[in-house]
């Protein structure tokens, strides 16, 4: 990737709440152009790096600029050139899908006219259009999740941040999330999202920042961070009691009750395993990003 | 805190679902008056002549506006606003666009006292219709109705800043808002309570100087009159800033 200029750069990010450290020297950077993804367990920290960078809470101590910015200095210009996807479907319940993107505009100052043009669009976008004059509250899930994607590109944003953007949807519904995430990547705007599914963060991100308690433990593009770290194959043996792996090439993981050989070369591992006993239970597969969270920090990335 | 006109959409916001649950939220609820009239004006009023040289009838009509009228701003920013602010994440939504929490709150006030404000107009046209009240009346105590709506708007905010949950409300409804509505010489009037008590009365429960007002102005216009009766607006403006402050620190971590 040819040198995208920087529009969010964090250094060195304090957060605490009373005793709570929420985030502790978190450092990192999105280029125009990327989908940037963080990734971690609950309580990770991503929540509240959001919280950052759309201005709605406070850094304890270093420095953080979006767009150039200061986020704690200039919070409304800011705000007027993002667009946020939270956690929760935080629509009105009052008023209907068209109303519900009506209003948000208002937020922004932006003419009814202009206003009612976008929506058109944004609605067709989101293959939302025969559901305008429904209650939000009688959309499906996954309905509600293609509408607040829909309501955060009201303002025509330069960056947009997805919070959890799949977290309880069906299968099908999540593509359907993903393939939308896809085509805003294709019109170059700019995409944060945070994620605690593995797959969701590889198949969508260009880079992706793992976090745990607060902590980034490392960054990097999701095949590549596999590749460096762990080798791209996975063998998962099952009924290990009492084996003696150490011949086999690779880093070795127990993890629960399987172990976990992570390698760069699966006929090693097969031709080793297949001669040890003729009982062993095993699989051998691509290694994952849930791979290595667990290699990096001994959990798994779901409670 | 710097406040911008981009309180104006969160105040549109309030008016645009006011539109569409006008019967249920507002117009029920303006049955009361109704009952308070025949209740106290026509009921009670018959057994009483005549309260400080007034009609009882005609002396609880002040009363009757001042409390739809401030009831509609309190109940408003208390639990309309807490209701949107936790379970419905509303000002969550909102605060992620260039709206600041200072701006949300401000239209939420704002809201709340415009809402009293079509409250007590209403309750004063109805007394009109009965040929209740004077037009004279009904333009003078236009400004007090405001006041007070603008008051109990901000004070409900403060509480809903404050509370921590839904049901903690109760305590200010009954510790505060309950003994004001008796205490302020709304059903009866304060004359025969010794001088400290009426004192206390004025500073506690602001709405105190408005119902000596309003029946003042029954009697004869003066502008000191009209200014005394405004009053309340003194609280309304510490409450205004302390619940903005307030809310920020709740919701702004």
């Amino acid at each position: 990737m040819h040198e995208n200029p920087i529009i969010i750069e964090g250094k060195d990010i304090c957060k605490r709440y009373g005793q709570i450290q929420a985030l502790n020297n978190v450092s990192f950077y999105v280029k125009r152009g990327e989908i940037i993804g963080f990734l971690g367990p609950n309580g990770a920290g991503k929540t509240t790096l959001i919280k950052l960078i759309t201005c709605t809470s406070y850094k304890t101590t270093g420095h953080l600029t979006v767009f150039g910015l200061d986020t704690e200095k200039t919070p409304k210009l800011i705000k007027s050139k993002i667009g946020l996807v939270p956690q929760d479907n935080n629509f009105d319940p009052d008023f209907t899908v068209y109303e519900n993107l009506l209003l948000f505009s208002r937020y922004f100052g932006i003419s009814k006219k202009e206003a009612e043009q976008r929506i058109e669009k944004l609605l067709d976008f989101v293959d939302l259009k025969n559901k305008r004059n429904e209650k939000v509250t009688d959309l499906s899930g996954g309905m509600k999740r293609k509408l607040i994607i829909a309501r955060s590109l009201i303002n025509e944003p330069e960056l947009i941040i997805l919070d959890e953007p799949t977290t309880g949807l069906d299968p099908q519904a999540r593509r359907k999330i993903w393939e939308l995430v896809e085509d805003l990547k294709k019109l170059g705007k700019t995409i944060i999202l945070t994620t605690h599914y593995m797959d969701e963060a590889e198949k969508l991100c260009d880079r992706i920042y793992i976090m745990d308690a607060g902590k980034i433990i490392t960054e990097g593009n999701p095949k590549n961070l596999i590749k460096e770290y762990i080798g791209t194959e996975t063998v998962e043996i099952y009924n290990c009691n009492n084996l003696d792996i150490s011949s086999i090439k690779g880093k070795k993981v127990s993890f629960k009750d399987k172990i976990y050989i992570h390698t760069d070369d699966k006929k090693d591992a097969l031709e080793k395993l297949v001669n040890m006993c003729s009982d062993i239970k095993f699989t051998i597969r691509p290694s994952n990003l849930e791979d290595l969270f667990i290699y990096l920090t001994g959990k798994e990335l779901k409670e | 805190m710097t406040i911008t006109k981009d309180w104006i959409p969160v105040w549109k916001r309030n008016r645009d679902v006011f539109k569409k649950l006008f019967w249920v939220n507002f117009f029920l609820p303006l049955l009361e008056p109704i009952f308070y009239l025949i209740t106290f004006g026509f009921g009670l009023g018959s057994f009483i002549k005549e309260i400080d040289g007034m009609p009882y009838k005609k002396f609880i009509i002040p009363a009757i506006v001042a409390m739809a009228t401030l009831s509609s701003s309190f109940f408003y920013t208390t639990y309309s606003s807490f209701v949107k602010m936790i379970f419905q994440k509303t000002f969550d939504a909102i605060i992620a666009t260039p709206v600041s929490i200072e701006e949300v709150v401000v239209g939420e006030i704002m809201w709340g006292a415009t809402r009293g404000i079509i409250s007590g107009i209403l309750v004063l046209l109805l007394f009109k219709i009965l040929n209740l009240i004077t037009f004279t009346i009904f333009f003078l105590y236009l400004p007090i109705i405001a006041s007070l709506a603008f008051t109990f708007s901000s004070l409900g905010m403060f509480f809903t800043a404050t509370v921590s949950t839904i049901e903690s409300f109760n305590y200010p409804i009954f510790l505060y808002y309950t003994p004001m509505i008796f205490f302020s010489g709304t059903f009866f009037p304060l004359n025969n309570f010794p001088d400290v008590i009426i004192t206390v009365s004025k500073i506690i429960f602001p709405l105190t100087f408005s119902m000596i007002s309003l029946r003042n102005l029954e009697i004869n216009f003066s502008i000191k009159t009209l200014l005394e009766g405004m009053v309340p607006l003194i609280h309304g403006v510490i409450f205004f800033i302390l619940s903005i402050k307030l809310m920020k620190r709740k919701l702004i971590k």
